[in-house]
């Protein structure tokens, strides 16, 4: 084995002694995306694109945060397994130059997902998706594989989930949050004993007294492999034809060593049309947004080389996320705008999230309210969702 | 090499004296502007739209700032196969070398570059202006008229003429007589420092310069003269639009101005005619729920806590709580500390201002250098409650 772990068994002529022995070689790591998810829980924001490409954060999308988790760790060979209408998806990401990954050796590889992983299936990792792309994990020869799905938003430092797993010897090592909210009710949660192997997993939130036990452990769609046990493990299941990986490690808990890794920072889950709304603010906590954005790991994502924003005189913006290009007349509060937005005089956006290039005209109101991108909202229009049902435009649409 | 029709020779290695600390350690090409710009941009963004390909870029001048950000060209489409931009510096040759001595000189050191492109004409710049123009129909313009050189001009009011490169010429454009800075100034038709040359000419132009030991080797002051003198026909191509120089302080400080505006006179907002650069890849500016701004540009990466007002906030700014912020410019990854107020001042590249401090806030009561505006250079440290009166110049010494 080419394991380059635990004892002095590599010499970096380029950093002269930086990389100390016990160190991983990023170049031993590589990325797989599945993105060929969808739900229906996202309505319209989804009707034409997959939860990957929903923009978020004021100018990024989905997909942004896991892919920039892996470029900062130095994976520079990441491959995507597209979902259905993956057109707003390759336009976003290109040939990868954002995240340094039009290169010669590695890059970005685009995988064609099936058309299994459809919305009423929710799979967020299926098994058949990476066998019909087996070649990308078995042409290359790197040690590890992390597989995230594309829908959540969070800044992890993935270097510190590979050196875990490298220094375990584990087949597979799953990420966790330990502290999640109990609205997270599906999803899959850990039973971890004292060394951190995962005992028991369970789709079902499991009950527990939170003075006495702590709280269960939720996989955040975030996991390493050793290259070799993923292959091996995916094409015993090869005949199979509607499989998700977490259920092959459900089945393989006895067989593979497997061990949980606790990520203890923000970690927005985006699976509905409120959590979206809802996460949006959370950007606007100081806190949360110094972590996602402002902190040592870039967030990298398309750029479109717009205009500085320009406030008018007489407007009015307060706790919003603002990115370029945008021009503002009137009152911005508590919202998240993307680039392009126009606010005309006397308009009030309020607790809201209005995409890119939508215009809000003079002295109307948005309140509680997603607005998807090229939305017009005509002079005077009040536009109001609430809190838990927040309202959602349609791209394109004129209210 | 393949032929190109025209190649493009940016002349960016001047230092920019007269912008005093915001070139103390970047040549004034990698000076920002408007926001989240560099002076350059403007140039190289009308190459690329007048469909030139390949662009030489001539530094001298503390070039680190300028090379790192133009890399390989890609945030302007210029990383092309067969052309793109090359960076050119001064250097060594088998008989010696030395640096670049005047703009004439620097393109006679690089005629080797030149001529491995086997262009047809040369289009010689300076990096150093504000403007958007499509050199193409200057190029158009200058085949038609069959023009051994032509130089872009436009028309500037007559008292500030004596400030430029004048150029009297016939109604057809045909020069007849050309003035560099001029006492008495017989036109107010200025020349912008755009040149178009047929190659061959250029060729034997700069090498008879180089050979006269009177020349100080400027295309203004000897090259352009010579040629006139030697009745070669030069013409001036009218260009009118917006172009701004923004050599001094007092011009750089209200050209960025400008674009507060209502209706600026150059619209840097228009989706159309966006001006590529290269940008690093920052998150949306976060306004606090205690912050104010109002008539203000403001860019990616920052963080404002306090008020703004009439400024203009570059990348990567933080301006902490309780501060005032009027009428200044705020350079990228500057970090102004609570309770500061800042008028009409100018805050260097990555310079940090300690809290309390007041920055142009306070006059001496003697008319103020530089129309009163208070310049601290980039990559400083001021101390917390410092006072800068306005009109100050804080540099390194």
């Amino acid at each position: 084995m080419n394991l380059q772990i635990g004892e002095k068994s590599f010499s970096c002529d380029f950093c002269g002694g930086l990389a100390t022995a016990t160190e991983t070689n990023m170049n031993e790591v590589m990325g797989l995306i599945c993105a060929n998810y969808n739900t229906d829980n996202l309505g319209i924001l989804t009707a034409d694109r997959p939860p990957a490409s929903l923009p978020f954060g004021g100018r990024y999308r989905l997909i942004d945060f896991v892919l920039s988790n892996m470029v900062n760790a130095g994976i520079r060979t990441v491959g995507i397994i597209t979902p259905y209408m993956y057109r707003s998806m390759l336009d976003h990401l290109g040939a990868g130059k954002e995240w340094f990954l039009d290169r010669k050796r590695g890059g970005l590889f685009v995988l064609p997902g099936s058309i299994y992983g459809f919305k009423n299936m929710s799979t967020q990792f299926l098994v058949k998706d990476m066998i019909r792309n087996l070649d990308y994990l078995t042409r290359d020869y790197k040690e590890y594989v992390i597989v995230t799905s594309a829908n959540q938003v969070y800044n992890m430092d993935y270097r510190a989930l590979i050196e875990e797993h490298a220094k375990n010897g584990a087949d597979v090592t799953l990420a966790y949050r330990g502290e999640n909210p109990a609205h997270w009710s599906k999803g899959l949660f850990l039973d971890l004993n004292f060394e951190k192997r995962i005992t028991k997993m369970v789709r079902v939130r499991p009950e527990y007294a939170p003075d006495e036990t702590p709280p269960p452990a939720l996989f955040i769609d975030c996991m390493i492999f050793n290259r070799q046990v993923l292959i091996d493990l995916i094409g015993w299941y090869e005949a199979v034809d509607h499989m998700e990986l977490t259920d092959v490690l459900l089945e393989n808990i006895g067989n593979i060593r497997m061990l949980g890794y606790e990520f203890t920072g923000y970690l927005g889950r985006i699976d509905s049309v409120h959590s979206y709304l809802k996460c949006s603010r959370n950007t606007l906590l100081p806190e949360i947004h110094e972590e996602l954005f402002f902190g040592k790991r870039t967030v990298y994502t398309k750029t479109r080389d717009g205009a500085p924003t320009r406030y008018y005189s007489g407007s009015d913006t307060t706790n919003s996320l603002i990115p370029n290009e945008c021009m503002i007349r009137g009152r911005v509060e508590s919202s998240v705008l993307f680039p392009g937005v126009t606010v005309e005089k006397g308009a009030i956006i309020r607790n809201s999230v209005v995409m890119q290039r939508s215009v809000i005209g003079r002295d109307a109101l948005v309140e509680n309210t997603i607005a998807d991108k090229y939305v017009t909202i005509g002079d005077g229009a009040i536009i109001r969702g609430s809190d838990e049902h927040p309202l959602v435009l349609r791209k394109k649409s004129t209210m | 090499m393949s032929k190109k029709k025209c190649v493009a020779m940016l002349l960016a290695g001047g230092q920019g004296s007269r912008l005093g600390a915001l070139t103390h350690s970047v040549a004034k090409p990698a000076v920002s502007f408007g926001g989240k710009y560099r002076i350059i941009d403007f140039s190289l963004n009308n190459c690329v739209s007048s469909g030139i390909d390949t662009v030489g870029v001539l530094t001298q001048y503390r070039p680190l700032v300028l090379n790192a950000y133009i890399g390989t060209g890609a945030a302007w489409d210029l990383n092309e196969a067969g052309g793109g931009v090359h960076i050119l510096p001064p250097y060594q040759r088998r008989d010696g070398g030395g640096w670049y001595i005047g703009t004439a000189n620097a393109i006679f050191q690089n005629l080797d570059f030149i001529l491995s492109y086997d262009p047809d004409y040369v289009l010689i710049l300076s990096g150093d202006h504000i403007y958007t123009m499509q050199y193409n129909k200057m190029l158009d313009f200058h085949i038609e008229n069959k023009a051994d050189v032509t130089i872009s001009a436009m028309e500037v009011p007559w008292e500030e003429a004596h400030r430029f490169g004048i150029i009297t010429a016939a109604e057809d454009g045909r020069i007849t007589k050309f003035s560099e800075k001029p006492q008495d100034p017989d036109s107010n038709l200025a020349s912008m420092g755009v040149y178009i040359f047929n190659t061959k000419l250029l060729l034997d132009a700069l090498t008879e310069d180089d050979n006269d030991p009177d020349s100080s080797k400027d295309f203004g002051g000897d090259v352009l003269p010579r040629l006139l003198a030697q009745g070669k026909p030069l013409y001036a191509y009218r260009f009118s639009g917006y172009w701004k120089d923004v050599g001094t302080i007092e011009s750089y400080y209200e050209a960025n101005m400008e674009l507060l505006k209502e209706e600026p006179s150059f619209n840097i907002f228009d989706w159309k005619m966006r001006i590529l650069s290269d940008s690093n890849i920052f998150p949306p500016h976060y306004i606090w729920p205690e912050a104010k701004v109002e008539n203000s540009l403001v860019c990616n990466g920052c963080s404002v806590r306090g008020s703004v007002a009439d400024s203009i906030i570059c990348p990567d700014v933080r301006i902490e709580e309780d501060c005032s912020v009027v009428e200044s410019i705020i350079l990228p990854g500057a970090r102004i500390g609570r309770n500061c107020t800042l008028r009409k001042a100018i805050v260097g590249e990555n310079t940090s201002i300690g809290r309390d401090s007041l920055i142009g806030a306070e006059t001496t009561g003697v008319a103020p250098m530089q129309q009163g505006i208070t310049v601290v250079a980039g990559d400083m440290c001021i101390a917390e409650g410092t006072r800068i009166m306005e009109g100050e110049n804080v540099n390194y010494e």
